[in-house]
This record gives C-alpha cells, sequence and structure tokens, in this order.
C-alpha cells in the first residue's frame, strides 16, 4: 500500500502543474498588459528645434512613416519641454497644401510652369547681364533670419567674395540690427553674454519693448515659474500697452510711445543718487564715451542731470514714485535681467536704447554672473547665428569682422582664398536703402530668398514700385505671398525638416534640424538654388562646400579665426546634444554659458570678467542722449499706432496663418483702440475705420479692448488682407539703419457700422 | 490599519478557524452533518470568495496611493520632485497648490471612466512585473502618450482656463480629433527630465535619495500621509558614509 504521507511523482506532478499555471496566468497577464497599453501613435522620435522664433525652442518630432504626426517640447533641451502653440502644431504646419511645386517664370504679366533648367538660366543670364551692364553693384541678395547657416553663409560668400558687391542685406535688419549694434560698441563684440538659465536665479526682470507673452512664451512661462517658485521675484514691464505680459508685471510702466530713453536716463540718475552702482567693478570694467570721445566718470553723472525723475516723468507719462521704484527695484535686487525686443529695436534712436540698457547693468555690475545679465530676445529662428554670426548684413563680414575695416577684409579673403582687394571697402545697401535702390532702378536684378518683404516694409507703397521694376528672383514655399506677386522667377524651396541645417538662437545656441522628409514636388533648399546658381555664374570653385554638411565644417574652421570660435561644435555632436552655446573652441568643450565670464574660453587665466571684445578689456557706459521722435502728436494726427504680433500668429503669416487652429483664434488684422478713446470717437466694436498716417491710409475693422492705453492703436501685420505696414513710418535708426516700426502718429475716423 | 484591512483579517481568520474546525468535526464524526455542511459551504467558498473580493478591492484601493507608486524605488525621483518645495515642475505646482489632496499620482494618470480604471491598473500591473524582473532601463520612459483629457477633466471649464484666449487652438485642435496639443507643452514638464534622471547626472543622487530637497516643514497634524510616509522612507535610507 502506498504510504499516503509520501510526496508522490503524482503530488510533484500536480505541484509542477499548479506552478506553471500561476506562472502561465502571471507572465500571460503580463504579456496581455504589453499588448493592450497604447503605444501612442508615433513609430519613432526625433530631437530638433522649432522653425518659427528665436527663442530656438528644442522639440522632439514625432514621425509615424513619412508623417510628422505629433510635437513635444524636448524636455532635456534649455526649454525644458516648454514650447508655445505655433511649435505645438509645427505638424499641421507640414501638411498646408498648395505648396509651390515647380520652378514659374513670369512671361506676359503672369507666372507660368517651367523647369529648374529653364528658370535657372534665366536667373543666372539675368544677373550676368546686370553685372557684365551695370556693374556687381547691380545686383543684391535679400536673405532671412529663417534660412539655416549653411545657407546665409553660402549666399553671403557667394555675392561678397564671388560677385563682389556688399549688397547682401536680410530681413533681421528690420528685426535685430539695433541690438546687434548695441552689444557691438558697448562690448566690442555681437551677442550677448548671458543665458536663458539666467532667468531661474534673477530677483528682478526689467521687461522692455517686449510682449513676452504673446512674442516669447515659453521664455515668459520661465519668467512666470521663477515668479510662481519666488514670490519676492519683481517683474518691471515697460511699454505703452497694456499687454498680456504688462497685466501680470508688479509695476507696469506705460510710457509715452517713443520717449523710453529718458526712463533709462532717469534710472541711471536714481542709481547714481542712491548708490546703488557698483563702483568696484566700473572701476575695473567700465570706460565711459560721449560719441567718441572719452569722458570721466563725473561726467556721466553731470550728464545725467538733465534727466532728473522731475523733469522728465510729464513727458514720459508717468508719476516720480514709478520711476524711483523701478530704479530702486533694479539697484537693490540680487541679480537684475533685462529683456527686450523689437519696440526698443525698431525705434529711431535703437542703438542708444540699447547702449543704455547695457549701460544700466554695466554700472550695477548686473552682469556676466547668474541672473544678471541683458539679454536681446530674438524675432526669428535664425537671426543670431544665420545672418548676425556669418556677416550676412550689408556692413558685414564673418565672425563679427566689418567690410569697412581693411584688416578684416584681408583677414577674410585669405579664409576664402580670393585675391586681395575683392571686397569692396564701402558698405553695400542696408535693407531700406536696397528698396529704395530697386525703386530708383539702381538694382536691376535681385534674389530674395524665405522673406516677405512686400508684407514686412514700412511704408510699403512707396517700395512696391520698387520690387515692380528690378527683376525679382524669389525662393519660397508658396505662391501665394504678397513677395511672390513680383516675382519675375519662383523657386519653390524646402520647408524645415525637408532639409538640414544648424540653427542660432538668442542665447549663442547652435542647434541642428535634421532632414526627416522629402520636399514636395521638385522642391529644393536654398542651399541647392545658391549651390547651383553659383555654377552658372562661373563661381562654383569658390562655393567648393556644396552639402549642409560640407559648408558647416567650412564655416566652423573659418570660426576659429575669431573670437566666434565654434569650431568644436559639429554636426555629430549636435546631433547628440540638445544644442551647445558658443564660444566653443574643441569638440570636448562643453560651450560657454556665460560670455566674457570665467569659464568663456577667451578669457584669460585668473581673471572673472573681461570683456575681450575691447582692445583695453572695458566695455563702454555711452551718455546717450534722448532726442525727441520726429513723429509727434499733431491735431491731424492725434494717435500713436504701433505695431506687432499676437501670439498665435508668426511673423507675416505666411504659414501661421494657413494653420486653421491659428487663423481661427488670432482671427483677422484689426486695429485695437482703449475704450475710452472708442468713446470719445463713438466708435464701437467691429466698427470699420480708417486710419491715416504721413504715408497713407488704410481700412479695418475695430476691437476695443483694455489692452490698449489712451492714446495708443495697435495693429498686427500678419493679414496680408490688411497690409497695416502700408501706413508704418519708414524713417530707420541712423547707425543701425532698424526701421522705426513703433512709433507712427495717426488719425483714426469712423466710415462705417459693420454691424456683424 | 484602515476598516478594509481589519475586515480582511476578520474574514480570514474566520476562514482558518472554519477550516480548522471542520476538519477536526469530520475527523470525530466520519459523518458530514447539516451543520458541517453550512459550515463546509462557508469555510471553504464563501469565507475565501469575500477574502478575494476584499483583498482585491484592497489592492485596487492601495495601488491608487502615492506609496504604492513609490513602492518601485525607480519612482522615487518623481515623488521627491513633487515634494520638492523648490521644483518647477508641474507635479511639484500641482501638489503645492493642494488641489489634489490625495492619490496625487492617480488622479494625473488615470483615463476618464471605467475603461480608464483598467487600463491604468493593467498599466501598473506591468509597471510592478517590469520593475520585480528587473527588465527595465533607468531613466524610465512615458509609454504612449499622456492623455491630455485628463488635464481638462480638473482645468476644463474653471474660469481660469476660459479666460486664457490661447486655449481656443488647443480646444479646436481637440475637437478635429487631431491632439496634436499637449498641456505640457506650454506649461513644461510633469516630472523632472530624463536627462536628470539617468544615473551618473548630477541630479540623480538627489532626486533618488534627497537630503538636499527642500520640504517646508509644516506642523505634525498637518503633514499629510504621503509627505509624512516619503519623508521616512527618505529617512530610512540615510547615505552610507
Amino acid at each position: 500500500m502506498k504510504n499516503s504521507d509520501q510526496f508522490s511523482r503524482r503530488d510533484f506532478v500536480k505541484l509542477g502543474v499548479a506552478g506553471a499555471t500561476v506562472g502561465a496566468f502571471t507572465l500571460g497577464g503580463w504579456a496581455f498588459t504589453e499588448f493592450i497599453v497604447d503605444e501612442g501613435t508615433t513609430d519613432t522620435w526625433h530631437k530638433s528645434v522649432c522653425r518659427f522664433c528665436g527663442t530656438g525652442c528644442g522639440v522632439m518630432l514625432g514621425m509615424q512613416g513619412k508623417k510628422l504626426t505629433r510635437i513635444r517640447g524636448d524636455e532635456n533641451a534649455h526649454n525644458k519641454g516648454v514650447i508655445c502653440i505655433k511649435g505645438a502644431l509645427l505638424a499641421e504646419l507640414m501638411k498646408i497644401p498648395n505648396r509651390l511645386l515647380i520652378p514659374k517664370i513670369r512671361k506676359n504679366g503672369k507666372l507660368v510652369s517651367s523647369t529648374w533648367e529653364e528658370a535657372m538660366q534665366l536667373v543666372a543670364e539675368k544677373f550676368k547681364s546686370s553685372i557684365d551692364n551695370f556693374g556687381p553693384d547691380s545686383v543684391a541678395y535679400y536673405g532671412s533670419g529663417q534660412l539655416f547657416t549653411e545657407e546665409s553663409y553660402t549666399a553671403n560668400k557667394l555675392f561678397k567674395a564671388g560677385i563682389e558687391t556688399n549688397n547682401v542685406d536680410s530681413n533681421a535688419r528690420l528685426c535685430m540690427a539695433s541690438a546687434a549694434t548695441g552689444y557691438v560698441q558697448t562690448f566690442g563684440k555681437d551677442e550677448p553674454m548671458g543665458s536663458y538659465e539666467d532667468i531661474d536665479h534673477a530677483d528682478c526682470f526689467f521687461i522692455i519693448g517686449s510682449n513676452t507673452y504673446e512674442c516669447h512664451p515659453p521664455i515668459w512661462e520661465r519668467i512666470r515659474i521663477r515668479k510662481s517658485v519666488n514670490p519676492n521675484v519683481k517683474i518691471i514691464v515697460v511699454d505703452p500697452r497694456n499687454t498680456k505680459t504688462a497685466q501680470q508685471a508688479d509695476l507696469h510702466l506705460a510710457v509715452v510711445p517713443g520717449t523710453d530713453l529718458l526712463l533709462l536716463n532717469a534710472m541711471l540718475y536714481l542709481l547714481v543718487k542712491c548708490q546703488n552702482i557698483d563702483r568696484k567693478f566700473i572701476d575695473e570694467h567700465v570706460q565711459f564715451m560721449y560719441e567718441e570721445k572719452k569722458v570721466g566718470f563725473e561726467d556721466w553723472v553731470a550728464f545725467l542731470d538733465d534727466y532728473k525723475p522731475e523733469l522728465v516723468a510729464e513727458e514720459l507719462g508717468l508719476s516720480v514714485k514709478e520711476i524711483q521704484t523701478a530704479a530702486h527695484w533694479f539697484g537693490t535686487s540680487k541679480a537684475s535681467m533685462s529683456l527686450w525686443t523689437m519696440g526698443i529695436n525698431q525705434r529711431i534712436q535703437g542703438v542708444f536704447l540699447n547702449n543704455t540698457l547695457n549701460s544700466l547693468h554695466l554700472v550695477t555690475g548686473n552682469i556676466c554672473r547668474p541672473g544678471a545679465t541683458p539679454l536681446s530676445l530674438t524675432g526669428q529662428c535664425n537671426a543670431c547665428g544665420g545672418i548676425r554670426d556669418t556677416g550676412s548684413l550689408s556692413h558685414l563680414l564673418p565672425g563679427g569682422r566689418f567690410v569697412q575695416n581693411e584688416k578684416d577684409r584681408n583677414d577674410m579673403e585669405k579664409l576664402w582664398e580670393v585675391p586681395e582687394g575683392t571686397f569692396s571697402e564701402r558698405p553695400g545697401y542696408h535693407a531700406m536703402e536696397l528698396f529704395q535702390a530697386m525703386v530708383d532702378e539702381k538694382v536691376k536684378t535681385a534674389l530674395i530668398m524665405c522673406s516677405n518683404p512686400a508684407q514686412s516694409l514700412p511704408n510699403l507703397n512707396h517700395y512696391i514700385p520698387g520690387l515692380e521694376k528690378c527683376f525679382l528672383v524669389v525662393a519660397d514655399i508658396f505662391e501665394n505671398t504678397e513677395t511672390a506677386n513680383y516675382a519675375d522667377v519662383l523657386l519653390p524651396t524646402a520647408l524645415y525638416i525637408e532639409k538640414t541645417g544648424v540653427l542660432g538662437q538668442t542665447e549663442r545656441r547652435y542647434q541642428l534640424v535634421e532632414k526627416l522628409i522629402e520636399p514636395p514636388g521638385s522642391a529644393k533648399s536654398d542651399l541647392e538654388i545658391l549651390v547651383d546658381l553659383a555654377e552658372r555664374l562661373g563661381h562654383g570653385k569658390l562655393i567648393k562646400s556644396k552639402t549642409t554638411a560640407d559648408v558647416w565644417d567650412e564655416w566652423r574652421k573659418i570660426s576659429a579665426e575669431s573670437k566666434y570660435d565654434f569650431s568644436g561644435i559639429t554636426y555629430e555632436r549636435l546631433k547628440n546634444e540638445c544644442g551647445i552655446q558658443w564660444p566653443c573652441p574643441d569638440v570636448s568643450h562643453p560651450g560657454t554659458k556665460r560670455r566674457y565670464a570665467k569659464g568663456d574660453p577667451f578669457v584669460e587665466e585668473g581673471k572673472e570678467i573681461q570683456f575681450y571684445g575691447k582692445e583695453n578689456n572695458r566695455a563702454i557706459v555711452f551718455l546717450r542722449p534722448y532726442i525727441k521722435d520726429e513723429e509727434q502728436l499733431t491735431d491731424e494726427h492725434p494717435f500713436y499706432l504701433t505695431t506687432g504680433r499676437v501670439i498665435e500668429q508668426w511673423h507675416t503669416g505666411t504659414m501661421t496663418d494657413k494653420i486653421s487652429e491659428l487663423k481661427n483664434a488670432s482671427k483677422r488684422g484689426k486695429f485695437i483702440l482703449n475704450p475710452i478713446d472708442a468713446h470719445r470717437l463713438g466708435i464701437t466694436e467691429n466698427d470699420l475705420v480708417v486710419v491715416t498716417s504721413k504715408k497713407g491710409k488704410i481700412e479695418g475693422p475695430v476691437s476695443i479692448s483694455d489692452n490698449e492705453t489712451p492714446g495708443v492703436i495697435f495693429a498686427s501685420f500678419f493679414d496680408s488682407s490688411f497690409l497695416i505696414n502700408k501706413i508704418v513710418n519708414d524713417q530707420y535708426d541712423p547707425v543701425s539703419k532698424e526701421p522705426n516700426y513703433k512709433v507712427t502718429a495717426v488719425s483714426i475716423s469712423k466710415v462705417k457700422n459693420t454691424d456683424i | 490599519m484602515e476598516l478594509i484591512e481589519w475586515v480582511g483579517l476578520i474574514l480570514g481568520i474566520t476562514g482558518f478557524i472554519l477550516i480548522t474546525s471542520l476538519a477536526w468535526m469530520i475527523k470525530k464524526y466520519h459523518r458530514i452533518k447539516p451543520s458541517i455542511k453550512i459550515m463546509s459551504l462557508f469555510a471553504i467558498f464563501i469565507a475565501p470568495l469575500l477574502s478575494l473580493v476584499v483583498a482585491n478591492y484592497h489592492v485596487f484601493e492601495t495601488s491608487k496611493e502615492v506609496k504604492s507608486c513609490m513602492g518601485c524605488h525607480v519612482m522615487l525621483p518623481m515623488g521627491i520632485d513633487m515634494l520638492d518645495s523648490n521644483s518647477t515642475s508641474l507635479a511639484a505646482r500641482h501638489y503645492r497648490n493642494n488641489w489634489i489632496n490625495k492619490q496625487e499620482c492617480y488622479s494625473c494618470h488615470k483615463d476618464y471612466g471605467l475603461n480608464g480604471t483598467f487600463k491604468a491598473k493593467a498599466d501598473g500591473y506591468r509597471h510592478l512585473l517590469t520593475y520585480v524582473t528587473h527588465t527595465y532601463k533607468e531613466p524610465i520612459k512615458y509609454r504612449g502618450e499622456f492623455n491630455i483629457n485628463n488635464c481638462l477633466q480638473c482645468h476644463e471649464g474653471t474660469s481660469v482656463f476660459m479666460k486664457v484666449e490661447e486655449h481656443e487652438p488647443v480646444i479646436e485642435n481637440i475637437k478635429k480629433g487631431a491632439q496634436n496639443v499637449s498641456c505640457l507643452n506650454c506649461h513644461g514638464l510633469a516630472h523632472p527630465s530624463s536627462l536628470r534622471r539617468t544615473p551618473g547626472h548630477p541630479d540623480y543622487k538627489m532626486l533618488t535619495s534627497p537630503f538636499s530637497m527642500t520640504i517646508k516643514t509644516k506642523p505634525e497634524n498637518e503633514i499629510r500621509d504621503l509627505k509624512f510616509f516619503l519623508t521616512h522612507l527618505i529617512l530610512n535610507e540615510k547615505p552610507k558614509n
């Protein structure tokens, strides 16, 4: 008889089966959950950069096959995963229908389909004929702060070293020239010293001429978070408009348009008077200048006497107390950070304003340490890297060199291996001169890439005839832009991830956009078009780098001969890292977070701060007097018109206004008025009004909003059916040549009630 | 112990006593009396079934707690960051504003309705097995896409949400069914970035053993259960030096 106490084979089998059953259920359950838990709609994720503004947000692009389906902020990039609504809709951008697919040539007034061969042959012939008959300065290139660095670099080289004209300018002239000139004058070199990371350390934000909330939303979010974590942080906003940024400020200074240099000088006066300046820093790192002449500290203090708050408050439209509060907060905080953009740059005194903003930081020692820095925000995704750094403006050469400087010219002639004397010492036409030269028929043939000047130029009506007279070659992604209307040849180009290239944003960070999809139709990258043009014009040997990778390597090596040295930023590194800030002199260098401070490879050993852009290592505090803007209110023009962007739209709306979510949210172009003004004029919501300036008049609907202050009318420029720039003032800063978009005196009158 | 745990314990003990008594009675009487049959029914079927139901309910309920999520140490960076009063992550900001007073992880990570509950539990089970079999690699990654309806469940319709005009395109995008826009796009990271959660990163040690973490001290009676649990968890893991 079998002993029941024994553990039989049968029992073993039973136990095994039981164990296996439990195991099978467990593992089966696991497999089941692996099967049912959703993996999302993307096959692969790719690190990239947003296409739109100069914040240069890192994004992760989710691809499903060859389609871009998802956009997320890159959590490991500088923007810490935050992007704005425009960036979030990049997938919609790539789906926009009616792209330009084949080259077109204007025949009998109409654009007709063509081939690349026919179109490029015609372009080359027109360029050759203009150069042969009227000289190299009869042709021009007008580029964009949205092209990749490799593209702008190649265009600059082709025109300046190949065609031998300095007529190279771009839309960056319209937005960044004053900031760039301000940095050069004060520090000797362009581009800011600070980083976005300073936002996390600042105790006082001085935001002037920037609607950060709408124009650089991820930066505003970072400021807001800084404030929410540290409620003692102060935010000062200086803006004639009660913008959404201003509404969240601790102190909003609604200055009269065009007067804010009075405020900056008055703040300097108070900083001196209240002894909130850093004399040790001044003695070690600063010198004072009035125009070209060196002056002393006492001269500067005496100059500021004219800007006592009591003397300037009325003209500024502020109270003395408000000016005192701003100066006190700025001067007594542990770290103050200034942020500005077009409200300062697009001004007749744009450079002076930039100089004085930098001065606020220099005299208080609020510079080159965490949280303490001036930082000009950029409008376009590659105005810094592509235009400023490559010197793609009419007065510049690469790496911070100037065409008027003989040594700089000789340096670049050697680096580009062209004969001495190739470069003209005369700056080419800057943007405003260039379009005037088209009106005057001095420029006969021009290539416009990735820009829409027929919508973005001020005083449009004056410059449009020039676009009609000039033989215009336009490279763009759409056929229905305002500028394409005047094109004689229209070339289809690749958009965003349809090509590869580097973008350089506000804080000197270079980031790579890799090609993920093929361009539609026969569209080509702008670089391919430039290489083709160079070959046809006989400059194939000069433009020896014909791929983006080769161009980048060439430019990277050339940068090593300047203080812009980014020779350590290779494509390989950019593929793996979330951008790198220059200077970066070798591949093992981590990049430079704070320029001119310890850690910057150009700062000498043992020095904490060295403004090495200047020969004596001293930054300059300029004595910059306020000059009344010519655009003053009169009985005929009793309002100020100021223009700007809205959060949903980007620049002239060629891309964003074709995305339904953004178009529906922003609605159409309109004038926005304060309720008090509207009531006084008997204007109600949606009324049709006509607004008149010295440049012309334009009709449009009205919206009434508390976001505007009395006496100021706001309009955005994204809507091609509402060309507000027709009436905007086209005077420009005498140094930077940047137009004064922000201050135009106008009148307003009601046309009729629309009763929508 | 919570009530449900007492009920489970009592049921378990009752079942054990009944089964022992049953065995003793069968041995003693060598026949099955009606009273034994009733006892058998209760001991063999009803008590275990009730215990099973109670145990399942208990597991289902406790797995909603942050404690349960933090039981896997790989999740510590998320919990520790949430408690850090200097953190700017969305989780920490939500925790600080006290809108979600309990079940912080579950409240955001569970989709709406029964299906959402099922999915959350299934995913939790997957996490558990991945964790115990150590078939994961740090930094862990969120699988699939975070459902922004989980944000909208609380935020949509509130005056704070509605007065922000910039939400219009988001709503339109959702209505289109495209769902390209995530709330996290504009409002930032929910948790520490994957880079910071990677072993070897300077912040990794702090996020997994955060003695430098700033937890605002509150009176004892205000310290919530979660904070108490995690604070003690941290104290029990003092660094060896």
